[in-house]
C-alpha cells in the first residue's frame, strides 16, 4: 500500500515537473461503461444519449485541464452541439476545482471571474460541476464543503449542493443508501438543494424506468421528495431538451402531490436553458403542442417575474426565496391548466 | 492643465412639499410631506387607487415664461404626462436663482435634461382609452374600416403624441422656451440619471466647450400604468409612507415634480458675483451588468462607485461627513446600500439621511430633487431627519439620522442607483 502511494506520489511529481500534472486525471468517454457507473437504462436510444452527455462532460473536463487559458476551454465545450454544451461546462467546471488543487490561479475564490471566461451563460452548470467535486473529494468533510459554498455568489451557491447531491445519487446511493445521510450535514435550504441533486441522478438512474424512479424517491423522508422530483424535472429538460414533450409524458408518471415541484424542475432547467442559449430554445419548444407550449412559455414567464419581485424581500437567501414563490404560483397555475385537469 | 472646478450656482425644485427652493426648505424643517390617495376612474368605474406625493397649486403662468411659450406647452401637454412642464419651469427657476444675464439669441450655455420614459405612461393611457373608445363605438368601429385604415386612422391620433416623445424634442423644446444655445443631452440611467446627467455636465465645463450648463431633471408618475408595475413587483408601499433602512419598509411611494440646477466654471462663477451652492468635486459610476430589478451580489459596484468617486475627489471616506442614499426603502434595494456603505466606511460613520419621504420618489429625476435638498441642508447647516425612520433595520448596521441636527457640513455625498444596475455616486463641498 505504501509501495503504491510512494509511487503514484512520485509520478504524480514527475508530472508536475513537467506541467503535465493532468495527465492521471483526463478521462477517456470512450471507456467509460454506463453498465459499470450503475446507470439502469435499457433502451439503446437513451443509452446513446447518456453516452453522449458523457462524451461532453469529460470533453469539457479533459479540455479545461490540459488547456492553460480558459478561454480555450471555454471554445472546445461550444464546439458541441447546443444540446450537450451544458455538461461540457459543467465538466469544466469540475476540471477546474481539480486545478485549484495545483493553481492558486485557480482558487475557489477566483472561480466567478474565471467563470465568466469559460462561458458566462453558463454559470449555473459551473456551479453544479463544483458541487460534484465536492462530491467527489470532500464527501466526508462537510464543513469544507460549506467554507466553500461561502466563497461563492450567495444567490447561487445552493446550485453546489445540487451538484454535491447529484454525485452523491449517481456514484454512492445504489452502493450504500446511508450515503443520503451526508446531507443532512448541511443546514437548511442547502440540504434541499442536496436531494434536489439527488434527484437529478434518479433519472440518469432509471430514465427509461420510471416505476423504479417513484419506488426510489418513495423511499426518501417525506420532507424531501418533492425536491427529489424537482431534481427529475431539471435533469428531464437537461438531458432531452430536443424532445421536450418527455417532460409531459413522464409527469404522467409524478403522484399528483408533488406534481408542481416536478414542473418546478422542470421550469429552472428551462430558465438555464434559456440563459445559455435562447435560439436553440425555442427551436425546441416549437415542437410541442401549443398548449404546451404555452404552459411552459407561462411557467418561464413566472420565473422572471418572481425574480424581479426579489427587490423586495430583505431576506438574505434570494435563490430559496425565488424557488419558493415559483413553486406557489406553478402550483396555482397547475390548478387551473389543462395538464392537470387532462391529469384529473 | 488644472482641472476646471465646478460649482453649482442655482437650483430650482418643484415638489409636492414645495415649488421653489424656500417652500421647499421650510417644508422639511417642518416635516412636512404631501403624500394622498388618488384614484383613477375609466368612465365612472374606480380601476384602482395609490397613493402619491402630488404637486399642487402649479400653474405654468407663475414662471414668467411668455404666454406663446405658455401656449406651446399646454397643448404640447394638455390633460396629459406634466414631466417636460416641470422640466422646463425647475430649469427656470434654476437660471432664475442663479441670477446668470445672457443673451437668448447668443449664448453657450448648455442643457442636460433627464427622465425615465418621458411621456411613455400618458401615451400607453391614451391608447387603451382609446381602444375603448373604439370598441363602444365612439371612435370609428373596426368593422367599418379595412385594416390599413384602421391603423392608418389610429397612426394619424397618435402622431404627433409620438413625435413629441421623442426624447431630442424635450431637449428642443426646453432649449427653445429657454433660449440656451449650448451643447445639449438627454440622459436615462433610471433613478440615476440625475447624477449621470450632472457628470455629463460638468464634462462640458471641464472641456472648455461651455462655462454653465442646466441640468434638469423631472417625472410624473401619476399613471396607473405606473404604479401597477410598481405594484407588480411588490415594492409600492400601500399605506403612503416611505420608511427608508426601516426594518418596516414596504416600498416606495412615487413623487411627482422635478429638480434642476445651474452648474457652472468656478472661476467664471467667481467673476461674476455669484452665490456657490457648493462645489461640485467628481463621481463615481458603474454598472452592475446583471439583473435589471436585483442589485449585483458577488461584486458590489455600487461600493466601486463610491471608492471611484472618492477617488476622483481626491478624498479618504473619513472626509465624508454626510451621505444622503438612494433610500427607495425597498426589500434588497436599502439593504444593498447599507451593504456599501458599511464596506466603505468600515468603521468610521458619517451622518446618514434620506430625503423621499418628504418627496415621493420622483425617479428620473429623483437624484437632482435629494442633491437640492442637500445642498439647502449644506448652506443652511441643518441635517434634516429621514421622515418615518421608527425602528432600525438590525441587519443593516447603519445608523440614521431621525430628527434635524444642526451641523455644518463641508463634504457630502450624493448615492443614487437604479433599476438596470446603474450606480452613482457624487461628492460636494461647501465653499466658505
Amino acid at each position: 500500500m505504501l509501495t503504491a502511494i510512494i509511487t503514484m506520489a512520485s509520478v504524480l511529481l514527475c508530472l508536475l515537473a513537467a506541467r503535465r500534472w493532468y495527465v492521471p486525471f483526463l478521462r477517456n468517454p470512450d471507456r467509460i461503461d454506463i453498465d459499470k457507473l450503475g446507470l439502469k437504462i435499457v433502451k439503446e436510444e437513451r443509452r446513446q444519449r447518456v453516452r453522449d452527455i458523457l462524451t461532453a462532460f469529460f470533453g469539457g473536463f479533459n479540455a479545461m485541464l490540459s488547456e492553460s487559458d480558459t478561454r480555450k476551454a471555454g471554445a472546445h465545450c461550444e464546439a458541441f452541439p447546443p444540446l450537450f454544451r451544458p455538461f461540457a461546462q459543467e465538466g469544466a467546471a469540475m476540471a477546474f476545482s481539480i486545478r485549484s488543487f495545483f493553481s492558486f490561479k485557480y482558487s475557489t475564490r477566483k472561480f466567478e471571474p474565471l467563470s465568466d471566461q469559460l462561458g458566462r451563460p453558463y454559470f449555473f452548470m459551473h456551479y453544479i460541476g463544483i458541487g460534484f467535486w465536492c462530491g467527489m473529494a470532500w464527501r466526508r468533510w462537510p464543513k469544507l464543503v460549506i467554507r466553500i459554498s461561502e466563497r461563492l455568489h450567495p444567490f447561487y451557491k445552493y446550485l453546489c449542493f445540487d451538484g454535491f447531491g447529484f454525485e452523491t445519487g449517481l456514484f454512492n446511493y445504489l452502493k450504500d443508501k446511508n450515503a443520503l445521510n451526508s446531507f443532512s450535514r448541511f443546514p437548511g435550504f442547502a440540504r434541499r438543494a442536496c436531494y434536489q441533486g439527488f434527484g437529478r441522478s434518479l433519472w440518469f438512474l432509471y430514465m427509461d424506468d420510471p416505476a423504479s424512479l417513484r419506488r426510489q424517491v418513495s423511499t426518501i423522508d417525506e420532507a424531501y421528495r418533492g425536491d427529489c422530483y424537482s431534481g427529475v424535472g431539471l435533469a428531464v429538460i437537461f438531458t432531452h431538451l430536443d424532445a421536450p414533450e418527455i417532460a409531459f409524458s413522464f409527469s404522467e408518471q409524478v403522484e399528483t402531490e408533488y406534481l408542481s415541484d416536478y414542473f418546478l424542475g422542470v421550469s429552472l432547467a428551462l430558465y438555464a436553458r434559456r440563459m445559455m442559449n435562447p435560439d436553440y430554445l425555442d427551436q425546441c419548444l416549437q415542437k410541442l403542442a401549443p398548449r404546451q407550449s404555452d404552459f411552459l412559455l407561462s411557467a418561464l414567464r413566472i420565473c422572471d417575474l418572481r425574480f424581479d419581485q426579489l427587490i423586495a424581500r430583505s431576506t438574505s437567501d434570494h435563490y430559496r426565496d425565488w424557488r419558493q414563490s415559483v413553486a406557489e404560483d406553478l402550483d396555482a397555475m397547475l390548478h387551473q391548466s389543462a395538464v392537470a385537469s387532462s391529469r384529473r | 492643465m488644472e482641472k476646471k472646478r465646478v460649482v453649482i450656482t442655482g437650483i430650482g425644485p418643484i415638489t409636492a412639499v414645495g415649488t421653489g427652493k424656500r417652500q421647499l426648505w421650510d417644508s422639511i424643517l417642518h416635516r412636512r410631506s404631501n403624500v394622498s390617495r388618488q384614484e383613477h376612474y375609466i368612465d365612472e368605474e374606480l380601476w384602482g387607487g395609490f397613493h402619491i406625493a402630488k404637486v399642487s397649486d402649479f400653474r405654468l403662468e407663475d414662471f414668467g415664461f411668455s404666454s406663446a411659450a405658455v401656449r406651446v406647452f399646454k397643448e404640447c401637454q394638455e390633460n396629459g404626462s406634466r414631466d417636460l412642464i416641470y422640466m422646463l419651469s425647475s430649469c427656470k427657476l434654476a437660471l432664475d436663482d442663479s441670477r446668470l444675464v445672457y443673451d437668448r439669441d447668443d449664448n453657450d450655455i448648455g442643457l442636460a435634461l433627464t427622465c425615465e420614459n418621458p411621456g411613455i405612461d400618458d401615451f400607453i393611457c391614451r391608447i387603451i382609452e382609446n381602444t375603448i373608445e373604439i370598441i363602444e363605438g365612439r371612435a370609428p368601429a373596426l368593422p367599418d374600416l379595412t385594416k390599413i385604415e384602421f391603423i392608418q386612422r389610429l397612426y394619424e391620433r397618435f402622431q404627433k403624441k409620438v413625435y413629441n416623445l421623442q426624447t431630442f424634442m424635450y431637449l428642443h423644446q426646453v432649449s427653445r422656451v429657454l433660449g440656451l444655445h449650448g451643447e445639449s443631452l438627454f440622459i436615462n440611467n433610471a433613478c440615476a440619471s440625475g447624477l449621470f446627467a450632472l457628470e455629463a455636465a460638468s464634462r462640458m465645463i471641464r472641456s472648455g466647450r461651455t462655462k454653465t450648463v442646466v441640468v434638469a431633471g423631472a417625472d410624473d408618475p401619476s399613471f396607473m400604468t405606473k404604479y401597477l408595475w410598481f405594484k407588480k413587483l411588490g415594492i409600492y408601499s400601500e399605506d403612503g409612507v416611505m420608511r427608508p433602512f426601516d426594518r418596516n419598509r414596504n416600498g416606495l411611494v412615487f413623487g411627482e415634480g422635478g429638480g434642476a440646477i445651474v452648474i457652472e466654471d468656478f472661476a467664471h462663477a467667481q467673476s461674476r458675483g455669484a452665490r456657490i451652492y457648493a462645489e461640485y468635486l467628481g463621481g463615481g459610476f458603474t454598472q452592475d451588468a446583471w439583473k435589471v430589478t436585483v442589485p449585483s451580489m458577488t461584486t458590489n459596484f455600487y461600493a466601486k462607485a463610491f471608492r471611484q468617486a472618492l477617488d476622483c475627489a481626491g478624498l479618504g471616506a473619513e472626509e465624508i461627513e454626510l451621505i444622503n442614499p438612494h433610500g427607495a426603502a425597498t426589500g434588497i434595494g436599502d439593504k444593498y446600500e447599507a451593504l456599501t456603505i458599511n464596506e466603505v466606511f468600515g468603521s468610521h460613520r458619517p451622518l446618514i439621511t434620506a430625503f423621499k419621504p418628504y418627496t415621493g420618489h420622483n425617479l428620473g429625476g429623483c437624484a437632482l430633487v435629494e442633491l437640492i435638498i442637500l445642498l439647502l441642508a449644506m448652506g443652511e447647516g441643518i441635517v434634516p431627519a429621514t421622515l418615518n425612520h421608527t425602528t432600525p433595520d438590525p441587519d443593516m448596521k447603519i445608523e440614521i439620522v431621525k430628527e434635524h441636527l444642526t451641523r455644518s457640513i463641508r463634504i457630502a455625498a450624493k448615492m443614487s442607483c437604479g433599476f438596470g444596475g446603474y450606480n452613482a455616486v457624487a461628492l460636494f463641498k461647501k465653499i466658505q
